[in-house]
């Protein structure tokens, strides 16, 4: 009887979860959008032809996402379109379209903590780590290729960490360096090694107490005698080949810098379980590569060894100790550098030297810095995220604050906190590390400051320009007679163009008194006055980066969202799922009811379910 | 007498590493006969093949580039003008497509299958893939196991990171043309110095400061047991990230077994091939290029100067046999490098490539092709004076010079911008332009060089017989 009730039970569940997406919203899709998004053209680059079942649209919530805000929009399809959707399929299909993101949003889908593939530490973390681990000062992985990005757009997503034989041979040589280092410095490698054996008897025992310390700092977990064994017997290996007792350990010492259990940060499997909480050296691990981008430190160790870590309070508490510390400006640098985009003026910013011979490398440093600077002042000091919209502060220093034209005096080298009386400046929108990376070496781009706003700040990434869109002169002194802006209206007139860029431009438009390397300016580069008042669909029409900034401050909500997107995938290394959204809906809500707090966003996001846990599948 | 019968002489393979520092005996000037190829007794012929590609990001300015003409008797476009002095020594290669590119965005579905002509998987970074191994790698795992490098990937700008949300493209697709598998793509070296050392530093060293143990040999021996210990507590995605972990533990492993061999076999490098790696060293130096700065890798060297430095250092490896396969990138795809040190030119790569037929903006694209045409000529004319074999370095190399697509302004991997240079040992009749008239695959003629540096693969890509009139 029960099983047969059982049965009953499944089989209505499974009536009930018909498919209304397959049977209705499927075959208009078929119908309406596969011709330009499907196996034959892939226009924008997507496609919809996969899209066949509920399972599928969840799966792909965010182009469903988009989708429905274009057919909403009327942008889909194209009016031109021979047969065009009847209101009633159009209706029909937004209300599928809807219901997916309702539910996505809501979690009323299956949820999970999700996977997070074995990372390998990226060239950032493998810099502090080595530094927390041997105390040297140098960066030894300066010259480590570039690690790749994914997900949410940083570089240390699992997925794009990758191994290759060069990569392996730079380990080696850093290994190498590191330890010599400790080796050449007296005061060093005292501490390091820090246990002398006092007789021949003693020498295996010492060896074996000073590696047991660095190996179980460096896998960050308890040791086994089965990780310790390949240490120990190249220690023995030296000694028998009549190396001293230091000499024999600097072999074993050097290897744990290229152990794979060192470079990746490995988390156990339960098996026959779906999902399972973390262990405390896990979350130690977690924890402190969100926070400082190294590993733990003497108390997260102590506490997780102490099983103390999946206490809701200590792992609050922790927290809290590590956002005070200084170490969590690689949060500030890292993540704040990826997602704002100031880390570009390490290396990617190039403006024209004859063009722009005031920019010097001590601006390029102090941009970049602002932006850290400004960043970790919102950890720090739990300010509103939407300070990052706008604020009446900034950091600079004596050459930034001349380069801004502020009015308050600042002098020296070093940044400082400087109160902006000016309303334009403030906020991300006001940094130079912003404005001079989304422009072009001569001149700036309303389109890319556009798109930057759109997707970096709103999470609203505009779709791709068709393959054979043009672009504006490279340079602004050769517009041929017209403005800039009066050619990048031109440029809108194409049909193709104008449904984004009325999106796009116009926000870059109200920039424009902001050059290509952040200055104010009345004038344009051939001597025309400014025009900064743009017009965005709806009829909203303003000027000037202050009027823009007021905008953007009724959107915070999304801004909010976006941000939090961001640093959920930035802290547990993997592009953000489906099963995600919810997570992300529930922190909103937290982060709202806490007036926006940065640390209220960092500590919802440490105590969310990816965070702390881990599922078998994907 | 040891009983060879017993195998207590034979040492395990790491062993024998272990143990190699010792057999390093012989010291870098006293190198006594020319390099060529090492490897006797491994099947492998003296002067092999030699294989580069390199690759320009963002096409060409399409009216200037290419052959009048067929066959022997053909003039050169303005944007190949640079190469009139090593004209007999190239092939113009017109009408070339890589189809499985087609699809996608118009940069980073082109670039990360130039080498491959295969469709990438569309992601933003949860599951990278060309779909395909790249050619460079497939004639590496053929001809690059006897030499120091099996392959040697340079470029000159840093990767890009993070996920282009213009078409929701991981930009790592934009930054590697080679892939080792369809998921592990290989990063450029961009820092001279450091190219330079890899290669080169180990052969200065002379016998008195090598240590008696190879240290890095000795280092990977104690990690390599772990490591499969490891891989055992593994899930499958894991286990997937740690064996490209181990397949590079083995190859610098075979690298450090190749070197020792090759230094303690009394083969070295010849008093020429040193006077050149002295005068390289000291440009490198010159140049900057390994100096210590806050800001990281952005590149204070000269860009001529830069490309000229690496495909130097790719001309000495050839010529001293530590590699036979290389890829060189002169940018990212999409690279909005600022091309204003050219006179003519002001502005970037990229916008410029999107000309829009501004009389001014081709022009200005036109400088900028052509620049990368004068780099090509620069290698491909070192590589003529040294002598190699019966002939010189270009004569025993092909030299693949190429885009992913043909105008920067609509981004079609249609009639592709493709010039091959050096004869493969007689095996390429250059001094011709082929032109396939739109119909040839680029896969095809990739099919035809795997054939001709001793690799024969039955498909690449859509192409399963080589090039007709290659």
């Amino acid at each position: 009887m029960r099983i047969l009730l059982v049965g009953f039970l499944i089989l209505a569940n499974q009536l009930s979860w018909a498919d209304d997406f397959a049977a209705s919203a499927v075959p208009l899709i078929q119908k309406h959008c596969v011709t330009c998004h499907g196996p034959d053209k892939s226009k924008g680059g997507i496609t919809l032809h996969d899209i066949t079942t509920e399972g599928h649209a969840f799966q792909n919530f965010e182009l469903i996402q988009n989708a429905l805000e274009q057919i909403e929009l009327g942008d889909m399809p194209p009016d031109d379109e021979e047969v065009l959707p009847t209101p009633e399929e159009k209706a029909e299909l937004l209300q599928q379209l809807k219901s997916i993101t309702k539910r996505v949003v809501n979690g009323e889908v299956p949820q999970k903590a999700g996977r997070v593939t074995l990372r390998r530490l990226n060239r950032t973390e493998y810099h502090y780590t080595v530094k927390d681990l041997f105390g040297v000062t140098f960066n030894p992985s300066k010259d480590f290729p570039v690690d790749g990005a994914g997900g949410e757009g940083f570089d240390n997503t699992a997925d794009a960490l990758f191994s290759s034989p060069a990569l392996l041979e730079k380990y080696l040589a850093a290994a190498h360096k590191v330890i010599a280092a400790v080796y050449d410095d007296s005061r060093l490698v005292q501490k390091i090694i820090f246990a002398q054996p006092e007789s021949p008897s003693e020498i295996d025992a010492t060896a074996k107490k000073v590696l047991t310390y660095h190996a179980s700092r460096a896998y960050r977990r308890r040791v086994s005698d089965e990780d310790m064994a390949p240490l120990l017997s190249a220690f023995s290996r030296g000694v028998t080949r009549g190396l001293t007792y230091q000499d024999a350990l600097r072999a074993p010492l050097t290897a744990l810098l290229v152990n794979p259990r060192f470079l990746f940060r490995a988390e156990h499997n339960q098996k026959d379980h779906d999902e399972w909480q973390l262990n405390d050296f896990e979350i130690a691990t977690r924890l402190s590569y969100f926070l400082w981008s190294s590993m733990p430190d003497r108390e997260l160790f102590r506490l997780a060894d102490q099983g103390k870590l999946t206490d809701p309070d200590v792992l609050r508490q922790q927290t809290q100790r590590m956002l005070a510390s200084p170490k969590s400006k690689a949060l500030a640098r890292h993540f704040g550098g990826q997602w704002i985009g100031f880390d570009k003026m390490i290396d990617h910013v190039q403006p024209d030297k004859k063009r722009f011979p005031g920019f010097s490398l001590n601006l390029r440093k102090a941009m970049y810095h602002e932006g850290v600077e400004f960043m970790h002042h919102l950890i720090t000091e739990d300010r509103p995220i939407y300070e990052l919209i706008d604020s009446d502060y900034t950091f600079a220093n004596q050459a930034l604050a001349q380069h801004y034209g502020l009015s308050t005096p600042v002098s020296g080298a070093a940044l400082r906190k400087v109160p902006i009386q000016n309303e334009q400046r403030g906020g991300v929108l006001g940094m130079g590390g912003v404005l001079a990376s989304t422009s072009l070496p001569m001149r700036t781009s309303p389109v890319l400051r556009g798109v930057w706003i759109l997707d970096s700040l709103l999470g609203d990434p505009a779709p791709p320009p068709p393959p054979d869109a043009g672009e504006l002169p490279a340079d602004d002194t050769k517009a041929g007679g017209l403005t800039f802006r009066e050619q990048l209206d031109a440029h809108r007139q194409s049909k193709s163009c104008a449904s984004c860029h009325a999106r796009i431009d116009p926000l870059g438009f109200s920039l424009e008194n902001f050059d290509a390397i952040g200055r104010w300016r009345d004038r344009d580069a051939n001597g025309k006055p400014i025009d900064s008042s743009a017009t965005l669909p709806g009829n909203i029409s303003f000027s000037s980066p202050k009027e823009l900034k007021t905008l953007l401050m009724d959107s915070k909500d999304k801004f909010a969202r976006n941000m939090i997107r961001k640093g959920l995938s930035y802290a547990i290394g993997r592009g953000l799922e489906y099963y995600d959204e919810a997570i992300v809906n529930d922190i909103l809500t937290t982060v709202k009811t806490n007036n926006y707090s940065t640390q209220s966003l960092i500590h919802s996001i440490i105590r969310s379910r990816p965070f702390l846990k881990r599922s078998s599948t994907r | 007498m040891a009983n060879i019968q017993s195998n207590r002489w034979q040492l395990s393979r790491r062993q024998m590493l272990r143990g190699m520092g010792a057999t390093l005996a012989l010291p870098f000037l006293e190198a006594m006969r020319p390099l060529t190829a090492y490897a006797q007794g491994t099947g492998s012929s003296l002067d092999p093949v030699r294989m580069a590609c390199l690759f320009m990001p963002n096409g060409v300015r399409p009216d200037r580039w290419g052959a009048e003409g067929h066959g022997k008797s053909f003039s050169l476009s303005p944007i190949l003008s640079p190469l009139e002095a090593v004209k007999e020594d190239l092939l113009v290669i017109s009408g070339l497509s890589n189809k499985p590119s087609h699809h996608g965005d118009g940069h980073y579905f082109k670039t990360a299958s130039w080498l491959t002509c295969t469709t990438i998987e569309h992601t933003e970074g949860s599951n990278i893939s060309a779909n395909g191994i790249s050619i460079d790698q497939l004639a590496a795992n053929a001809i690059g196991g006897q030499t120091k490098l099996p392959s040697m990937e340079l470029g000159i700008e840093p990767i890009k990171s993070g996920v282009d949300r213009n078409v929701n493209l991981t930009r790592l697709y934009g930054s590697h043309i080679s892939w080792k598998k369809p998921d592990v793509p290989l990063p450029c070296e961009i820092n001279p110095r450091n190219a330079f050392d890899r290669l080169f530093r180990n052969r200065a060293k002379d016998s008195k400061n090598r240590p008696a143990v190879d240290p890095d040999a000795s280092v990977l021996d104690i990690v390599l047991d772990d490591a499969k210990s490891l891989k055992r507590q593994l899930g499958n995605e894991d286990t997937h990230k740690l064996d490209q972990y181990l397949e590079s533990v083995r190859e610098v492993e075979r690298r450090i077994t190749n070197e020792a061999k090759q230094i303690g076999s009394g083969q070295n490098i010849t008093p020429e091939a040193l006077a050149k790696l002295n005068e390289l060293n000291r440009r490198i130096q010159k140049s900057g290029g390994s100096k210590e700065n806050e800001l990281g890798s952005l590149s204070r060297i000269d860009p001529t100067e830069h490309v000229q430095l690496m495909l130097d250092i790719m001309v000495l490896a050839f010529w001293t046999d530590s590699t036979r396969v290389s890829t060189f990138m002169f940018g990212n795809s999409v690279s909005n490098k600022n091309f204003s040190f050219l006179d003519g030119v002001s502005g970037a790569h990229h916008s410029i490539s999107h000309h829009k037929n501004d009389a001014d903006q081709m022009d200005q694209y036109e400088r900028i092709n052509t620049w990368h045409t004068e780099q090509y000529a620069y290698m491909l004319e070192k590589m003529r004076e040294l002598p190699d074999g019966d002939g010189n370095l270009l004569n025993n190399s092909m030299v693949l010079f190429g885009s992913g697509i043909r105008d920067g302004n609509k981004h079609a991997a249609k009639d592709l911008p493709t010039l091959l240079a050096g004869q493969a040992k007689g095996q390429i009749k250059t001094g011709r332009h082929l032109d396939t008239k739109g119909k040839g695959q680029l896969a095809a003629l990739y099919h035809g060089m795997l054939n001709r540096v001793g690799t024969p693969t039955q498909s690449i890509g859509d192409a399963k017989r080589e090039l007709r009139g290659l």
